[in-house]
């Protein structure tokens, strides 16, 4: 007997778990491989898509999960280098040790910008971020703020050789240990974002993104879900940010990711990825990285791929990506994950538990979508 | 159940991060540099005075046969045998400059005039050592974190035997520590901050460009020397660290020379309009000289309004510097009548000058400049990528030439650290010399004003000269 597609598993069940296992197996291989094996130049770029994914989780929960539009992410992103960058250089800090502050300094930072998320929505709420994300700029170049900040000029000569406990040696092992330190970082984003989509709180920024009369009338505390994303967020992009400076080893204001085209950079990755989505995030770093990275090789290429690599001006590069980008969205609105969702759901479809299985367990909790059962998909996700 | 192991999964990790944030660390660096180049403020203008006061090294000899004296010490390189082994084959010269983004406009050309050399040699020579030169350059927006990523891949993934002729400071700062300790040569960056020359600290970098505190010097020499009284000064500079370099340099000799900064004004990187109550500021404040450090097409812009000022204003008539940056026919052609008198300085012949086309350097690089882009202008910016080039291949052939055995990367560095050579485009008088206590490459200039009847440059006086008198930079800390 022919086996008809798709095959439905139910979610909780020893297949479904299986193949869970199978595909972190996977990508926890191939992390491993690359962690071992990659030469530097490899490992950079990767390392680069972690951090960046890293600040793409945090704008995934205020954007995909929360429904709340950010356009100023590059200054969490930017406040988070530069206080590390300033904590190093002028008084001496560990850097490691400069990540606590940078996580409560843009949580609170976050809290307060995201205040007028409380009455504004859409796009005032995007112009609000985006006159955030230019007057940090604007204050980075301050010159009365210069003795903190150094002005136009940054700061220089940061950086972060592993400590000595790790098995890592020294200055030839840096591209591996800022592999493996940011690895943890984003695993440590991933496992929060993740376990706090799963929860009461999450179920909370998704009511409030689906229907926010409906959500306040249930009882969500509006207020305390926005500001505290917004937080948190911040948090995550803060330290994406530290990382990256300490990785570059200086600031300086005209450093592309503490710009407005920062912001924009990290929201394609969220959309490229698929807004609200747990992949996402990485998936859309990921593809981000590798796309900059291949453009950036000017006539590497041969024949076609001669023409797309490199966007010099008067390239074909540049135009090819944007059109690839403006295709993507119209064929695939929840990302590359949504995309590859649908293809799977072809092949295997996901049931949601029926409340009779789960024998003594409490009630399912309340479903806002019916297209979607699991509240961490959108409509259309599946 | 789910929930509490993914919880204790982020305890765990979280712990993880705070033994990492614990782990003691000497990578941490905190020699930001406050610029101490050792320049005599009382130096005599006249070629060949040797100024370096501050010359406290004495470097350690190493296995590499080095000239005149000076050697780099391969020991303390990550891969000592790979700075001391020999380039088999083809020599692979990686480069990072903007080919797209916003100054793109402005820097792209440097690429061809840099690619245009190297197939020249190898065209007309067979490249260095019997070895053909192979060009490797991307693209890095101006960005220095793309930079970064560029440089990892064409030294991990291109295995180049060395870099040469980045465009921009903050770029290359965010690889000069790598490349250091890799010890593989980053030659000829094309800026003109004072970093570039840590012979002590950072050996392996070389700077191709006139340094800024020279070039202000030079001006305010002029300005002292030529005109009949010179006591106050306005400053008009863009807002990012290549502005404020120049600025710092000018404010502090301008003191030396008791001259008085009367008005200071800022453009932003990314403002294009007209510097209007810039200049309306500057002309209220009366100064006798003006230095102007725009960006880009911002040169075109400060002078456009400057004539605007001066037609309004027929009293305001002062001496007013647009820095080296600026000099290129294209952006003095292009605001009229705005631009006349307006000075700058270059050390390299203006090859858009009919009366320079029969120099038979200029002839060559025409020529090889077109076959390369023929659509591109060869004046301006094109005209550095070529002479970092060119200074690349004068250091391979020294190179060669001291490591008969073949050439390797220490070779290389040692031969760029004390190179004495002259480029054919560069003006009469002047060379490009370095050794152990000279770390700046070209320290001479020569004083131009543009002529709006003539649409050229005029040569003002003699080409300065201070060769030698920069020293070497020793970062703070």
């Amino acid at each position: 007997m022919a086996t008809s597609f798709p095959i439905d598993v139910q979610r909780g069940s020893t297949l479904h778990r299986v193949g869970q296992v199978v595909l972190f197996g996977l990508v926890a291989l191939f992390f491993l491989r690359a962690g071992l094996t990659w030469n530097r130049s490899g490992l950079g770029q990767l390392t680069d898509a972690l951090l960046f994914a890293t600040a793409a989780i945090g704008l995934n929960l205020l954007v995909g999960v929360t429904g709340q539009v950010s356009i100023g992410h590059s200054a969490f992103f930017g406040l988070g280098a530069y206080t590390s960058a300033i904590l190093v250089s002028k008084h001496d800090w560990t850097p490691g040790w400069t990540f606590p502050v940078v996580v409560v300094l843009c949580f609170v930072v976050g809290m307060v910008v995201g205040l007028p998320a409380l009455r504004l929505k859409g796009v005032y709420l995007a112009l609000v971020t985006i006159a955030f994300a230019t007057m940090f700029t604007q204050l980075l170049n301050w010159d009365r703020l210069a003795w903190l900040t150094g002005g136009p000029i940054g700061i220089k000569n940061i950086g972060y050789l592993p400590p000595e406990w790790t098995p890592f040696d020294g200055r030839k092992d840096l591209a591996k240990w800022f592999f493996w330190l940011t690895l943890v970082v984003f695993l440590i984003c991933a496992a929060i974002a993740s376990s706090l989509i799963r929860s009461r709180f999450g179920r909370a920024m998704v009511a409030v993104r689906d229907n926010e009369t409906a959500a306040a009338v249930m009882g969500v505390n509006r207020a305390a879900v926005k500001t505290l994303v917004f937080g948190l967020s911040a948090s995550m992009a803060g330290i994406a940010g530290s990382l990256f400076a300490l990785k570059l080893t200086l600031v300086e204001p005209v450093v592309q990711f503490f710009t407005l085209f920062g912001s924009i950079f990290l929201l394609v990755m969220v959309v490229l990825g698929g807004a609200g989505s747990t992949w996402g995030p990485l998936v859309g770093a990921m593809i981000f990285v590798y796309v900059r990275d291949r453009a950036n090789s000017v006539g590497e290429g041969e024949g076609v791929f001669g023409l797309l690599e490199g966007t010099r001006i008067g390239g074909l590069g540049g135009i090819v990506f944007g059109i690839g980008l403006i295709v993507l969205v119209f064929v695939a609105p929840f990302g590359v994950v949504g995309l590859l969702r649908k293809g799977r759901a072809k092949v295997v479809r996901v049931m949601p538990r029926p409340p009779a299985a789960a024998g003594h367990a409490p009630p399912a909790p309340t479903i806002l979508t019916p297209a979607s059962p699991d509240p961490t998909t959108q409509q259309g996700e599946t | 159940m789910k929930n509490r192991s993914s919880k204790f999964a982020a305890v765990v990790a979280v712990g993880a991060l705070v033994l990492a944030a614990c782990g003691g660390d000497d990578g941490a660096a905190t020699t930001t540099a406050a610029p101490e180049t050792t320049m005599g403020s009382e130096t005599t203008m006249a070629p060949e005075t040797t100024m370096g006061s501050e010359t406290t090294m004495a470097p350690e000899t190493t296995a590499a046969p080095a000239p005149a004296g000076w050697s780099v010490d391969t020991e303390v390189c990550e891969d000592p045998e790979a700075a001391n082994a020999v380039i088999e084959g083809d020599i692979k010269i990686g480069s990072s400059v903007p080919l797209s983004g916003g100054p793109a406009a402005l820097f792209a050309p440097f690429a061809d005039g840099f690619q245009a050399h190297l197939e020249y040699i190898n065209a007309t020579e067979g490249g260095v050592n019997g070895q053909t030169l192979v060009p490797i350059v991307k693209d890095d927006q101006y960005t220095a974190d793309i930079t970064k990523t560029n440089v990892d891949s064409l030294v991990f993934d291109d295995e180049v035997a060395l870099i040469s002729g980045i465009i921009g400071t903050p770029n290359n700062a965010a690889v000069q520590a790598d490349l250091n300790a890799q010890c593989i040569p980053q030659l000829w960056a094309a800026t003109g901050a004072p970093a570039w020359g840590a012979v002590n600290d950072f050996p392996w970098t070389t700077g191709l460009l006139v340094p800024y505190e020279v070039e202000t010097r030079v001006f305010l020499e002029y300005a002292t020397t030529n005109l009949p009284e010179v006591t106050t000064a306005a400053i008009f500079f863009v807002n990012n660290e290549f502005g404020q370099a120049y600025a710092n340099a000018f404010k502090e000799q301008a003191a030396e020379y008791g001259i008085e900064i009367v008005a200071e004004e800022t453009i932003d990187v990314a403002d294009s309009g007209a510097p209007s109550a810039q200049l309306t500021n500057i002309v209220a404040a009366a100064p006798d000289i003006v230095l102007a450090v725009p960006l880009g097409a911002q040169c075109i812009g400060f002078m456009s309004e400057l004539g605007n000022v001066k037609a309004a204003n027929p009293d305001f008539n002062p001496a007013v510097y647009q820095t080296a940056t600026c000099a290129n026919p294209i952006f003095f052609g292009a605001p009229g009548q705005g631009a006349d008198g307006v000075l700058t300085s270059s050390n390299l012949l203006d090859v858009s000058n009919p009366a320079n086309a029969e120099v038979p350097a200029v002839a060559t690089y025409l020529e090889a400049f077109a076959s390369v882009n023929p659509d591109a202008n060869p004046a301006g910016i094109a005209v550095a990528g070529w002479l970092a080039a060119e200074m690349t291949v004068a250091t391979l052939k020294a190179a060669a030439e001291a490591c008969p055995d073949g050439i390797t990367r220490a070779c290389i560095i040692n031969a760029a650290r004390t190179i004495d050579y002259t480029p054919s485009l560069f003006r009469e008088g002047l060379s490009a010399i370095m050794n152990a206590e000279d770390g700046y490459v070209a320290e001479g200039t020569q004083i131009i004003e543009w002529d709006f009847e003539a649409q050229t440059f005029l040569d003002l006086g003699e080409v300065i000269n201070v060769e030698g008198t920069t020293g070497v930079y020793t970062p703070a800390g």
